[in-house]
């Protein structure tokens, strides 16, 4: 018979943290010392794109600043992190699929087909200005019908959140296609 | 200036940091006041439920989560129903933030669930501690730094199904945890880690794999300088030896693990190393030698309140006893189980099991066979609480 060394060594998170000015260096020091690493390996490594590197780099650090106290080695776990988030942004950019024309959508305009063809394209372009991942709930919801409930089965997450995310998306589509939609001032 | 082709395209953004340090100094805030509470809670008179917890307002911060959380993981062990409540009310905490950047409250979200997950296993609730896990995971969904997370959770999975005598998946899910932790650099876990890998050997009766596993990680986790983790491994070690019938090796590694535990004061791991001693004195002949050791086992297991534990112990030794066909001395052990069971009001599947050995041993019918049936029904109980006990057929 063993005894349960699993059990008795799980991960024992800290209660309390090092005092505050101590642990505010660790963060700056932290930063300052593997940034250019950071975008190194995220913007030339895995080459993701200009506009993603600087957003996965905060992520990068945010998840430090999340797991303050139990990275024991820096450096190579920053790396970790880093390698994984941007495998993980390339996965994502990979199974985002094209959103077909919203031909049904419903325009402030007659249906003739040159008002047709602006409304696909100002959607085209609406869509193009939103982030990958409202373009997906987008996609989902609108496209494939699901409900919040659905998406939030499929992406394993709280139906609660899903609604956040769906009504967030809505409205900044909305917004951007109302911008793109207003005649130009001379 | 020229710029160097490798420069990054970024440089070091100050504002960015000293958005961070402030996050970071935030939380540490938060945490503090948190830690008082809870403090104060766990104290008082109260029950402690999910409510008492989020009713309090100061307590709705990320930095709460984040103490409700360590908590959890201290109590996990000894006390998982109060572990399961402050992670339940770690997750309506979360559920609930709003002025944190998503990513952070993902991963909070994620480690509140995991959190949910090791408590209900060490309740024996693998089913809805899978669950959790699940729910961890699609926590983590649109996060892109989530590896760590996603490694730790894969951990705690792989402990369920190792629990769950799932040995085959545990075994790959562990690996993989293994490797993801190597690839960060964190030592400490990937021994955790290794240690599992250690565990399932055991389980699979690969006892040489096991000796083989744990022998390989003891250079690192006496770095560790954590003499408690120390004793675990030789106590495992000393079991691997054990069943490949290396006795004096055993016996040396078992001792050690003693010295190591009663150092560290982990009076319940001394308790079962203890009784790893006495199955190796009954290997060796030394049948009266570990009666006497066995019976200090049971009282120090009754004493800490241990009592399933305690009654597998008196079983061990109604089975040496049934051996040497001492028959009135193992119905009275028998007897003082069902009373002892009844008293407690454990599980009337446990007490039926427990009447069934005492009425065969009456009827002196009973041996080791029944004595091993009876073992391993109630040592089942912990995974299936709900299992009908049925005797062996005559």
């Amino acid at each position: 018979m063993r005894i349960v060394a699993s059990d008795s060594v799980a991960e024992t998170p800290p209660l309390l943290a090092p005092d505050s000015d101590a642990t505010a260096s660790d963060v700056e020091t932290c930063y300052r010392d593997n940034h250019d690493l950071i975008v190194f390996i995220v913007g030339r490594k895995f080459k993701v794109p200009q506009a993603e590197v600087e957003n996965l780099v905060q992520e990068v650090f945010l998840a430090y600043v999340a797991n303050a106290g139990r990275v024991s080695n820096v450096r190579p776990w920053l790396v970790a992190v880093a390698c994984n988030a941007a495998r993980t942004y390339w996965r994502n950019h990979e199974r985002s699929s094209a959103l077909p024309h919203h031909d049904e959508v419903h325009a402030p305009h007659s249906g003739d087909l040159a008002d047709l063809y602006l409304r696909n394209l100002t959607i085209r372009q609406m869509l193009g200005q939103l982030g990958d991942r409202q373009r997906m709930l987008l996609h989902l919801h609108y496209y494939e019908g699901l409900t919040a409930r659905e998406i939030a089965e499929r992406l394993r997450t709280t139906h609660r959140y899903v609604e956040k995310l769906l009504h967030g998306s809505v409205t900044t589509a909305r917004r951007i296609y109302f911008d793109l939609s207003r005649p130009a001032r001379l | 200036m020229n710029r160097h082709p490798d420069a990054p395209a970024f440089p070091v953004d100050d504002s960015e940091l000293a958005g961070l340090v402030d996050l970071d100094d935030a939380l540490r805030i938060e945490e503090l006041d948190a830690t008082a509470r809870l403090a104060a809670l766990l104290a008082g008179d109260r029950e402690l439920t999910p409510e008492s917890i989020t009713a309090d307002e100061a307590f709705h911060s990320a930095g709460a989560v984040r103490v409700l959380r360590a908590e959890a993981a201290r109590a996990r062990e000894r006390v998982p129903e109060r572990a399961l409540v402050l992670t339940d009310a770690a997750i309506a905490i979360v559920e609930a933030l709003r002025q944190y950047p998503p990513a952070l409250t993902a991963m909070l979200r994620a480690s509140a669930w995991r959190g949910r997950a090791d408590a209900l296993r060490y309740l024996g609730r693998y089913p809805e501690a899978l669950s959790a896990l699940d729910e961890a995971e699609g926590a983590l969904e649109l996060v892109r730094a989530r590896g760590f997370e996603e490694a730790l959770i894969t951990f705690v999975r792989a402990t369920v199904l190792w629990k769950m005598g799932r040995l085959d998946e545990a075994m790959r899910l562990a690996q993989s945890a293994t490797n993801t932790f190597r690839d960060y650099g964190d030592e400490d876990r990937v021994v955790k880690a290794r240690i599992l890998e250690g565990a399932i050997l055991f389980d699979r009766g690969e006892y040489r794999d096991a000796r083989g596993v744990y022998a390989s990680i003891l250079p690192a986790v006496q770095r560790m300088d954590d003499i408690g983790l120390s004793g675990t491994v030789m106590n495992d070690i000393g079991a691997c030896e054990q069943e490949l019938g290396e006795h004096d090796a055993a016996a040396r590694h078992f001792a050690r693990a003693l010295e190591l535990f009663d150092a560290a004061t982990m009076s319940i791991e001394a308790t079962r190393t203890r009784w790893n001693l006495a199955r190796l004195m009954l290997a060796r002949g030394q049948s009266e030698d570990a009666v006497q050791l066995l019976h200090r086992v049971a009282q120090e297991f009754e004493a800490s309140a241990s009592r399933s534990d305690a009654a597998l112990v008196l079983l061990d030794i109604a089975e040496i006893l049934v051996d040497q066909s001492r028959h009135a001395e193992s119905t009275l052990i028998a007897q003082s189980l069902v009373e002892r069971f009844t008293s407690a009001g454990m599980l009337p599947s446990a007490v039926t099991a427990l009447r069934y050995l005492h009425e065969s041993m009456l009827a002196r019918t009973a041996t080791t066979a029944t004595i091993g049936h009876v073992r391993e029904f109630l040592a089942s109980l912990t995974e299936d609480p709900h299992r009908n006990f049925v005797g062996l057929a005559s």
